[in-house]
């Protein structure tokens, strides 16, 4: 018996050697244990992984993204055909589709809540205010992703989409060339194509980049949560805190699985010009009601209000205080924002379909 | 187009009977988008006439040839009173081409022949269903086991949910 023991514990021996030696061949290469730095206790829990899920969200966006552009064809006058045949023909097409669509929302649902945590822990604060405008940025450019992947799939919602994206485009003037179908000799929703998959993806990475290494730099952000105020907080590897995001990404992942095969994205009928007979998808929802007060112009002076205020974010709460009970006058304001863009979204679902086009 | 008008006028004159006993749903509901065509043709304002038309197609029990989310989108139109929005979804609805020139094609290239009636298609969400959405359901069931065991593992919780302090 005791022999047995003896074997099987120099198995693990052996075992665990050839593993250590096998991560110390491969560190001396690669420099991975530079991974092992500390990261404070709090980093493990699912409200600070908020972050990293959006990035895994990405990832599998890329990756999902990838196998469509092989059956995508961006010529206005193929292209809901070709999403028609990507649902109908394609192997696992619906599948793919629906996890990139899911996936789509998952990002935007998680990019908002890691913001939001952000914000109600204070953890833009002095000398973090770069890692927020760099998560403000990347904000922005998964609004631009979300909103040009509404478009290609070149139903009616998505040339209702892009008719009101070209009358921002007039209001911008000089500045909104681009978006104006005369411009270049490509049709605009194929230019459109061309920034969702490569020129957003890439400025999401170069963001992502900065971002992390700011989060390096600066280290975690203390929890302002923490009740054993004195005492330093344990902690921990940072390879644990990226072993458990794997572990929530997995879960991410099953979820868009099991959403991706139940309720796949479906899509419209093909585009029919000068008509307005749909509304935008709920991210985009809060903005509607206030194109019924002012026009098109709404969506613009919308946008551009909401990503000034999270810009100001450091600077009107410039406080060293991270508590949520003592920034309240923050706290309300954001309360009173968040609730406005609730109320607005079910507002904007439950009230007719109105033009806009030319108030 | 000069044909189609032609065709829509007799139209008319054959669909009066149909409006006025408010729609016959024993027609086919290509017929009866045909007529609600033919009657904006005749009379192009917002009437009651056309609307009875548009609810009879989407009450048809033969809806072959045509696409219901057209007529649909149709009858929103015409509750707001688009008429020429209206007319437009009609011809959609029973296979007619989009309009290529306003699908943001650069001038310089030969417009394509009309891709009808691939453009109207409308796909609902149906889920993959079959043995596939099984073994889809299984690897979701699988990944989220994976998942939470790593989550739980001993080696990646933290020193408070291990409890040491």
């Amino acid at each position: 018996m005791t022999s047995t023991s003896e074997r099987s514990d120099e198995q693990s021996l052996a075992s665990s050697s050839r593993w250590h030696r096998f991560v110390d061949a491969f560190d001396e290469r690669l420099g991975i244990k530079g991974l092992q730095y500390p990261v404070p206790e709090h980093a493990n829990k699912l409200a600070y992984a908020l972050g990293g899920l959006t990035m895994i969200a990405f990832v599998i966006m890329v990756a999902t993204g990838i196998f469509l552009t092989q059956y995508y064809d961006p010529d206005p006058t193929r292209a809901h055909a070709s999403v028609v045949h990507i649902i109908q023909g394609v192997t696992l097409g619906r599948f793919i589709r629906g996890i990139h669509y899911w996936g789509a929302m998952a990002m935007i649902v998680l990019i908002g809540l890691h913001l939001l945590r952000v914000f109600v822990s204070g953890s833009f604060k002095r000398p973090r205010e770069g890692t927020w405008t760099f998560g403000v940025a990347l904000a922005a450019i998964t609004g631009g992703l979300f909103f040009s992947g509404t478009v290609i799939k070149w139903d009616q919602e998505a040339l209702e989409a892009l008719d009101h994206n070209v009358e921002i485009g007039k209001l911008l003037g000089k500045f909104g060339f681009w978006f104006s179908p005369t411009f270049g000799g490509t049709p605009l929703l194929s230019r459109l194509y061309v920034v969702h998959i490569a020129v957003l993806p890439a400025l999401f990475t170069l963001a992502i980049v900065a971002h992390l290494m700011l989060v390096k730099y600066h280290g975690m952000a203390p929890s302002p949560f923490r009740h054993d105020h004195g005492k330093p907080e344990p902690t921990e590897r940072f390879t644990r805190h990226l072993a458990r995001l794997a572990g929530y990404g997995l879960v991410l992942l099953a979820v868009l699985f099991v959403l991706a095969a139940l309720i796949p994205p479906g899509i419209g009928h093909a585009p029919v010009a000068g008509i307005e007979v749909t509304k935008p998808a709920w991210p985009l929802l809060w903005v509607y009601p206030i194109e019924d007060a002012i026009g098109v112009s709404g969506i613009l002076w919308a946008a551009v209000a909401i990503f000034a205020l999270l810009l100001l974010v450091p600077v009107l709460d410039r406080g060293p205080e991270r508590a949520p009970r003592r920034r309240l006058p923050m706290m309300i304001g954001a309360t009173i924002v968040v609730g406005a863009m609730v109320a607005l979204t079910i507002y904007g679902a439950t009230e007719k379909i109105a033009s806009h086009i030319g108030m | 187009m000069l044909v189609l008008a032609a065709v829509l006028v007799v139209g008319a004159v054959s669909a009066t009977p149909a409006f006025a006993h408010g729609g016959a749903t024993s027609e086919s509901a290509s017929e009866i988008v045909l007529e609600a065509i033919a009657i904006l043709e005749v009379h192009p304002g917002p009437s009651a006439a056309v609307d009875d038309k548009v609810r009879d197609a989407l009450a048809a029990e033969d809806q072959s040839g045509v696409q219901a989310s057209f007529v649909r989108s149709a009858g929103s139109a015409l509750a707001r009173g688009d008429i020429a929005a209206t007319r437009r979804l009609l011809e959609q609805a029973v296979g007619a081409c989009p309009d290529a020139d306003i699908l943001y094609v650069a001038d310089q290239r030969a417009r394509p022949p009309c891709v009808a009636p691939a453009h109207a298609f409308t796909l609902s969400r149906r889920s993959v269903g079959g043995t596939s959405e099984v073994v889809i359901l299984v690897i979701a069931g699988i990944l989220a086991v994976g998942g939470v065991a790593i989550i739980r593992h001993p080696r990646v919780r933290t020193q408070a949910e291990r409890g040491v302090r």
